[in-house]
């Protein structure tokens, strides 16, 4: 978690939403820093995008409060709120200019004309795109499109600042940069920013703190550190990076650890407050270490069953007592044949214990 | 409170304590009610007439107007001020409505009333500007106090639209038919005579079955029915010939055909029934020509059943073409290419895939034609002879010789249970989708090609048909020319000059022709209603397709309701609603803009909905969040990306007032004759030539009036512009 963080300038507590006979919130608490990048992040329907639409004002709670800059907006609309939003089509104004889709804001917001043509000058130039101002939406790439949109958000000097899945309409080379772009700009500025995504790779990139979210409801929140490193559960540890769900057994506790078998091989693994008995851990893909060589030592065996070369890495579904176990080996160089015998050790990084 | 809302409350005052409160005779903007004002009566404030001139019931008002003011300075979030709002919005507006329907011009209204309070010596006029600000006052007040409470997400805006939408549309549309129902149950003194309308109901002239018996005449309603189904089937399959010939054959001429389908817009209705008569009338030019070359006798039988039907097949066959273009277009290709791909052959292809698929379309495309044939006032007019359909007997019963309102009110009731079952059955039958967008997207691919048998049927029934209108037309441009037609052939410009004539005198200009007046009246009563028909619309299209609300789906009913009440019937109710106080308009132009944008709202709520489905709703949120209010999102964003829309509801509403005839005949006054109604009543005395020539000088005024709006409106400003254009936008940030 960021040290520098301040003030809350997002509270949830207990907020509630229903769309007919469905719950798309559910009982939602949870506080955001003035500063902090946050990503609701979930699969598709777990109700990421109604709390960011929420926190805009475009949907209105059932019931719970939600305060932002220490006011309670519960009841206001989205037009007295102070906060703006990057939306997934971008929704620029198709009939008017770069320059009257920034300054729409302000023209509306009553700001003198002088001002507004000063500011609208000063955000474009902060995003790269001096000089576009007579330009019209349809005459911009997808990139220079998505950076009006964060431009027409940011003129307004929010207190929080919303991005809807904001990367999903670029191809993926532009991505990555476009994602690094707002990330530095974010930080830059020090903008209190949430941000939706469904993809876990942005979420981790771009993040101060990640909430996870699944049926309406938080899953898990932390910085992405804590969700890769110690998911609370397996839905957890499978949607943020993979993970192979194994069954094991904790012997016995001993201080911040237990000791667990899982398979026959003894693990000192972070307790997390699990007690002595039955239980299950996650395995990242790249923590299982496969050996065709005689092995020695601590070991399971298994037997590959299929082998797929992707450039970087190599990726392996072995069969094991276990169960069928998913593998990413980064060596390349020695590809093992689909059929061969393998001998299969635990890393000691990226095994867990988690929630079932 | 906020500021709109003390803002509505302050022109609650200005209408309670300054303006007139009752109509004003001779029309407010004359202004010559100021000399009295505001001592005298007529002319006096609602406050003042309370005071002064023993308007006692006009005084109550004053509290639900002070009690707003005891809040506001509350709090937005203070549940105080939704209450009071809403209290006295409600009280205030419904005790306003109250005493002017309570207390007409003899009194009480009610004996009810009466029995309560005793006799009432003085009286009042219907409600003039000053009422009209108090009620608007008290429900966008009470509309405030609904959006504070947090209703449709606490928006002032959206609550105060849906309110006065509902409240127009009751006023105006289900209040005028409430009256028809009633009066269709009362004699002719007002009492409630049941018996009455059991007999009149069941009448052997509306139900009677003669003329399987013998050479008499069926019973109206059957006349209706039976004229309405075959001008349904008929104009399905023109329309259906027209649609492929359009889209399945390699026919050259399709740009042509497609003009066909602005005809009907722009012709009123009964000018092809006139062009029938000049055509084949017993003078016609092809009666002559006949009896001259092969020696059939000129005879009447284009005027009854066979006249009427021809003329409305070709007045709508146009209508079905531009349903069936759309639906033809619709399916897509991808499945009739998979067929041929399994080796279906093209006769197989259309049998099996292309035409059921077009059901729904043919459907509507028949319920459309059967709504429009039971509605046409004027070809039965012009044509109908000794065949009387609905339509015109209920005219009769009212201007007549009869004078019989509760004939006519029962009359209205029968062909509004027609045209509601046939709107109902097209609702409920084929859902929301038929009203097809004529721009579907297309996926890629080609449609397939008619099979050989059909497309010769296909160009034999469209081509004759296309020529046939082609001389109609012609013959409306030509007949204006002809001295007298089917006797004088001579050509002259006798009928314009009588119609249009001007005279350039030491006064200036005199518009000495017989029409200037009618003429004028019509541009000016169209050009009013047109944008306020437009507004309308646009505005209960946005709350329908941007807002959730209870009881949306009984909303959007009510507001589709009255494309389904025929002319004739919306005529009679007027007549009925509004000719006693407290809305006393029968006689003034404001009776007939009224009824105009409640006829043609459908056309430009339809228009709208299409439009506005396509536009992508994080557009207004876009707006919103950005600190924008509803208000402002709907001026700034939506409204400029409707610009097309807002054309089609324009043309169509300003046209369509211009050639309005069936409820307009009943709406007319000396001050105020509309184009349309005039033409009838030179028909009526056989004057065909000025009757023509006043009907083509409208088309003409109506395809300019067309280019006018849409060079006017514009174009969308999204594409790619080209280079040097682009500096000019610059300035604009």
């Amino acid at each position: 978690m960021s040290g520098e963080c301040g003030a809350t300038v997002v509270e949830f507590r207990n907020v509630s939403k229903r769309f007919g006979a469905v719950s798309a919130v559910r009982e939602l608490s949870f506080a955001i820093e003035r500063g902090a990048l946050v990503t609701l992040l979930g699969p598709s329907g777990c109700g990421k995008t109604t709390t960011l639409r929420l926190i805009a004002g475009l949907e209105h709670a059932d019931s719970g409060t939600i305060r932002i800059g220490g006011r309670d907006v519960t009841g206001l609309s989205a037009t007295e709120r102070d906060v703006s939003m990057v939306f997934q089509s971008y929704a620029l104004f198709p009939h008017m200019t770069v320059g009257e889709n920034v300054a729409y804001g302000l023209v509306v917001g009553g700001e003198p004309r002088e001002r507004v043509r000063a500011k609208v000058g000063e955000v474009l130039a902060m995003v790269g795109l001096e000089g576009f101002e007579a330009r019209l939406p349809s005459e911009l790439s997808g990139g220079q499109q998505q950076r009006v949109a964060v431009a027409r958000a940011l003129v307004l000097e929010p207190q929080v600042l919303l991005f809807d899945e904001p990367l999903s309409n670029l191809d993926a080379k532009l991505r990555r940069r476009v994602r690094d772009e707002i990330r530095e700009l974010q930080q830059r500025l020090g903008l209190t920013t949430v941000y939706v995504t469904h993809d876990q790779g942005e979420a981790l990139a771009v993040s101060d703190r990640i909430i996870v979210m699944k049926n309406a409801a938080i899953a898990q929140e932390g910085t992405p550190r804590e969700l890769y490193e110690r998911p609370a559960d397996l839905f957890v540890a499978d949607f943020i990076g993979d993970a192979n769900l194994v069954a094991a057994e904790i012997r016995r506790l001993e201080g911040e650890f237990a000791v667990v078998d899982v398979g026959g091989l003894e693990l000192a693994l972070p307790h997390r407050g699990f007690g002595a008995g039955p239980a299950s851990v996650a395995i990242r893909p790249e923590a299982l270490q496969l050996s065709t060589a005689a092995a020695d030592g601590a070991h399971i065996r298994g037997s590959v069953s299929k082998a797929a070369y992707l450039g970087s890495h190599m990726e392996y579904s072995v069969e094991s007592p276990l169960g069928s176990l998913f593998v990413v080996d980064r060596s390349v160089a020695r590809p093992i044949r689909a059929g061969t015998a393998v001998s299969i050790r635990l890393a000691g990084h990226g095994v867990t214990l988690v929630r079932r | 409170m906020t500021r709109t809302a003390a803002l509505w409350l302050a022109v609650g005052w200005v209408g309670y304590a300054l303006l007139p409160w009752y109509a004003i005779d001779g029309g407010f903007w004359g202004f010559d009610w100021f000399s009295g004002y505001p001592a005298e009566l007529a002319s006096a404030p609602g406050l003042l007439a309370g005071l002064t001139q023993g308007r006692i019931w006009l005084l109550p008002i004053a509290l639900p107007l002070l009690a707003p003011v005891l809040v506001l300075r509350a709090e937005r979030s203070d549940p105080r001020l939704a209450a009071v709002l809403v209290a006295a919005g409600a009280l205030g507006f419904g005790y306003t409505l109250l005493q002017g329907f309570a207390i007409g011009l003899n009194g009480w209204s009610w004996d009810s009333f009466e029995a309560l309070f005793g006799p009432l010596a003085d009286r009042q006029f219907g409600m003039g500007y000053g009422a009209l600000l108090v009620l608007a006052a008290f429900l966008f007040l009470f509309s405030h106090g609904l959006a504070a409470r947090g209703l449709v997400g606490g928006d002032a805006f959206v609550v105060g639209s849906i309110a006065l939408i509902v409240t127009l549309v009751v006023l105006f549309i289900f209040w005028p038919i409430s009256r028809v129902l009633v009066s269709a149950v009362q004699d002719n003194a007002g009492h409630f005579a049941p018996a009455l309308f059991l007999a009149k109901l069941l009448h052997h002239s509306v139900w009677g079955l003669d003329c399987f018996a013998g050479s008499l005449t069926c019973g109206v309603a059957w006349n209706s029915l039976v004229l309405a189904v075959l001008t349904g089937l008929g104009t399905t399959i023109l329309g259906l010939a027209f649609a492929l010939v359009v889209t399945r054959t390699g026919f050259r001429a399709k740009r042509t055909l497609r003009i066909l389908t602005v005809l009907p817009i722009i012709t009123p209705p009964f000018v092809i029934g006139l062009a029938v008569i000049l055509l084949f009338g017993r003078s016609g030019a092809i009666t002559t020509f006949l009896d001259w070359a092969i020696g059939i006798p000129p005879s009447r039988w284009v005027y009854g059943l066979p006249g009427v039907w021809f003329a409305q097949m070709l007045a709508f066959t146009p209508i079905a073409f531009l349903v069936l273009i759309g639906v033809a277009e619709g399916v897509s290709p991808a499945m009739e290419e998979a067929a041929q791909t399994l080796r279906a052959d093209r006769w197989r292809v259309f049998t099996t895939v292309s035409l059921p698929l077009m059901r729904p379309g043919l459907a509507n495309a028949f319920l459309l034609g059967f709504i429009e044939s039971l509605a046409d006032f004027g070809n039965p007019m012009v044509l109908g002879g000794n065949f009387d359909v609905l339509a015109t007997e209920i005219f009769f019963a009212i201007v007549g010789a009869q004078h019989d309102q509760g004939r006519a009110a029962v009359l209205s009731i029968v062909l509004l249970a027609f045209t509601l079952s046939a709107f109902y059955a097209q609702r409920r039958w084929l859902g929301r989708r038929t009203y097809v967008t004529l721009t579907g997207k297309g996926d890629s691919g080609v449609h397939a090609r008619l099979p050989e048998r059909l497309t010769w049927l296909a160009y034999g029934l469209a081509v004759p048909w296309a020529a046939l209108t082609a001389v109609i037309y012609g013959m409306i441009m030509f007949g204006g020319f002809v001295e007298l037609w089917g006797l004088k052939h001579t050509l002259t410009l006798r009928h314009y000059i009588e119609a249009f004539s001007v005279e350039f005198t030491q006064h200036g200009i005199l518009w000495s022709g017989a029409a200037w007046n009618s003429f004028w009246i019509t541009l000016w009563i169209s050009a009013v209603s047109a944008p306020l028909t437009a507004a309308v619309g646009m505005l209960t299209a946005y709350v329908l397709v941007r807002q959730r609300f209870a009881g949306k789906g009984a909303f959007e009913f009510g507001t589709m309701l009255s494309f389904a009440i025929p002319g004739t019937v919306i005529g009679v109710s007027y007549i009925l609603a509004f000719n006693v106080p407290p809305i006393e308009i029968t006689g003034t132009g404001v009776i007939l803009v009224i009824c105009f944008i409640f006829r043609n709202m459908p056309v430009g709520l339809r228009a709208g909905i299409a439009a506005m489905s396509q536009l992508d709703r994080s557009l207004d949120e876009a707006s919103l969040t950005l600190g924008a209010g509803t208000f402002t999102t709907v001026r700034r964003v939506v409204l400029p990306l409707l610009k097309p829309a807002m054309v089609a509801a324009l043309v169509f509403s300003f046209v369509r007032a211009m050639t309005a005839i069936s409820a307009v005949i009943f709406l007319v006054s000396a001050n105020y004759d509309m184009a349309t109604s005039y033409i009838i009543g030179r028909v009526e005395n056989g004057d065909f030539g000025l009757a023509i020539s006043y009907s083509s000088v409208l088309i003409l005024v109506m395809v300019v009036a067309i280019l006018l709006i849409q060079a006017f409106v514009g174009e969308r400003r999204l594409g790619r512009r080209v280079v040097g254009e682009m500096s000019l936008g610059g300035s604009a940030a």
